[in-house]
């Protein structure tokens, strides 16, 4: 391997990280508030708004039901809008961050849902206020199903920045298709595989220690 | 009671939409618990206790009637208010609803840190409280680690923290074997005596509520069918299902496996008669039996007879089988103000034979 190819793939890797990154702490700001209330306002929540909770589960199923790569194309004036071009890797954050927010939301709820309802009702008997059974019972309970969620939020945003590299985002995704594909360089295509193998590898490893360390507190 | 009750419920009702339509779990519902009481609701499941016991914090809001703790209508309280007499009241569960992530010592320390007391007064009060369930060693464990009682041990000493004046148990020992029930137990017991505390507790075992309530009532169907001294209830059963519950704690006698063929519902011509005596009150440790044998000339066949005690009362249950005239023996017991009821006659071994 070169050293210019190496350096290409430092780059390209630099851009995926950066990418994912922040896609994945945008995910993790506004899909925790997303997931908070799609939990809390259902009929039976803490805070009751059928409304709010149809409308916004409707919102996030229609997000989460498009194909990524239609999804990029379709938010593009949006993309715009946020990013002031609809090209490179700056640009690529904004269709990423937006297929992460409702998948990372969805899990939130997940979590929230797998802490035991007689926690809330014991909370509730001791007087608590929503909020506070919000901060003192709930996340802090679905903390390891949360670092979970987390966890697989990135490991699926890595898969679509490569997506968003072929169109033009910059990173890995766009290296192998560049060299790999268009010019039949298998060592660049094998090159590029690989550090993303052992990206997802390594995000995962982390995250599963993570969960462990907090399920055992 | 009246003026002093420390819960008064009042004309309660509630309707749930269940799947097969309406299920009414609380059916005009009253009913005053004093201070210092250890008061038990029993009955089968799905008879309403837990919603009875959850309307007294509002948990469960009743569609009818008012709920009374301390004099003040926490029915007719805004949220926020009710949020503050909540923390007067404090709950135990079946399964402890302790919170996974946090050690014993910060589960105790829960209900304090949400009332905003500071990290040293939490300290201080939770301290002494895991004195109190002898869980001082275990401060810095996750609930994981614990066996049930010492879980159910933690959960009574978060219900405590926030120094309620009434405690509601809902199946508080239902998971936990014979052993761990009786030492839970006699915490409760300790901590009603030592604080004063008033102790609710809703329960399916008879055995739970002779051992510590001083009184009871029987819930069918989200009525209350029976209500009195746990003495009195046991002993004095009118309700079809207070006399089934009361009866449970009898050592089983199937007269039909035990005489076969000869077991007869009705009286039969030279047979015997199958009687059981409950001894209560005043007569309860007179020496009733041989006395009987004296008076009347009859043969009495005793088949079981057990000796409990019951509110530090004694009371005992014999079943016996009797040769001779029946009703002078009957009209005596009573007499006695003993129970007495007959099971059942016996056809004679020799006639069947012939
Ligand atoms: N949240 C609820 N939704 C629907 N039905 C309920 C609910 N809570 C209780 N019920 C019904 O009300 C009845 C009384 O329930 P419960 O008070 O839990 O009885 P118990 O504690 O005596 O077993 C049961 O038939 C139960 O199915
Ligand atoms: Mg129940």
């Amino acid at each position: 391997m070169s050293e210019a190819l190496l350096e290409q793939l430092f780059d390209s890797l630099t851009d995926t990280l950066l990418m994912v990154g922040t896609a994945s702490l945008v995910a993790l700001l506004l899909g925790t508030g997303l997931g908070v209330v799609l939990f809390a306002t259902t009929e039976r929540g803490l805070w009751r708004q059928p409304a709010v909770s149809r409308g916004l589960g409707a919102v996030v199923n229609a997000t989460r039901s498009t194909p990524f790569i239609i999804l990029m194309v379709a938010i593009i004036p949006f993309t715009r809008l946020i990013a002031g071009t609809s090209i490179g890797t700056g640009a690529a954050i904004v269709p990423l961050a937006v297929a992460a927010v409702p998948f990372f939301a969805r899990l939130v709820e997940a979590a929230l849902r797998e802490v035991d309802r007689g926690l809330i009702e014991a909370a509730q008997a001791m007087g608590a206020t929503p909020r506070q059974i919000l901060w003192k019972v709930l996340l802090p309970e679905a903390l390891p199903s949360l670092a979970r969620g987390l966890t697989l939020t990135i490991i699926s945003l890595i898969g679509y920045s490569a997506m968003a590299g072929a169109v033009g985002g910059g990173g890995l995704g766009d290296l192998g298709i560049r060299y790999g594909y268009q010019r039949f360089n298998p060592t660049v295509m094998l090159a590029v595989v690989a550090v993303l193998i052992i990206l997802v590898q390594l995000v995962q490893s982390l995250g599963d220690f993570a969960a462990r360390r907090l399920q055992k507190k | 009671m009246g003026e002093s009750a420390m819960i008064k419920l009042d004309a309660l009702g509630k309707r749930f939409h269940g799947p097969s339509g309406l299920v009414t779990a609380l059916d005009d519902v009253s009913l005053e618990i004093a201070e210092g009481e250890i008061f038990g609701v029993i009955g089968r499941s799905g008879a309403g206790k837990s919603t009875l016991l959850r309307a007294i914090n509002l948990l469960e809001r009743p569609d009818q009637g008012r709920v009374f703790v301390g004099g003040v209508d926490l029915t007719g309280l805004r949220s926020d208010a009710l949020r503050l007499e909540r923390r007067r009241v404090g709950m135990i569960f079946q399964h402890f609803n302790l919170l996974a992530r946090r050690s014993v010592y910060d589960n105790v320390a829960l209900p304090l840190e949400l009332a905003g007391l500071t990290r040293r007064e939490i300290r201080d009060r939770v301290r002494p409280l895991l004195e109190l369930v002898e869980l001082a060693d275990k401060a810095d464990q996750v609930p994981a680690k614990l066996s049930g009682g010492q879980k159910q041990r933690v959960g009574i000493a978060r219900a405590l923290a926030a120094e309620p004046r009434i405690l509601l148990s809902d199946e508080a020992t239902s998971a936990l074997d014979p052993q761990t029930t009786r030492s839970i137990l006699g915490l409760l017991k300790d901590i009603n005596q030592r604080l004063g505390l008033t102790i609710v507790l809703i329960t399916h075992e008879m055995s739970v509520v002779r051992e510590i309530c001083d009184r009871v009532a029987v819930m069918d169907a989200g009525r209350i069918v029976e209500l009195g001294s746990t003495f009195d209830v046991l002993t004095r059963p009118t309700h079809p299902l207070a006399r089934e519950i009361a009866r449970g704690l009898e050592p089983e006698l199937k007269l039909d496996h035990l005489f076969g063929e000869r077991f007869s519902e009705v009286p039969v011509l030279g047979g015997t008669t199958l009687l059981r005596i409950a001894f209560s009150g005043p007569h309860a440790e007179a020496p009733v039996i041989s006395d009987l044998v004296r008076r009347f000339n009859v043969d009495l066949n005793i088949l079981s007879g057990t000796i409990d005690h019951i509110q530090d009362r004694p009371y005992g249950v014999m079943k016996v089988e009797l040769a001779g005239s029946v009703e002078p023996v009957v009209a005596h017991l009573k007499s006695l103000e003993l129970g007495v009821e007959v099971l059942g006659y016996v056809r004679s071994a020799l006639r069947t034979a012939l």
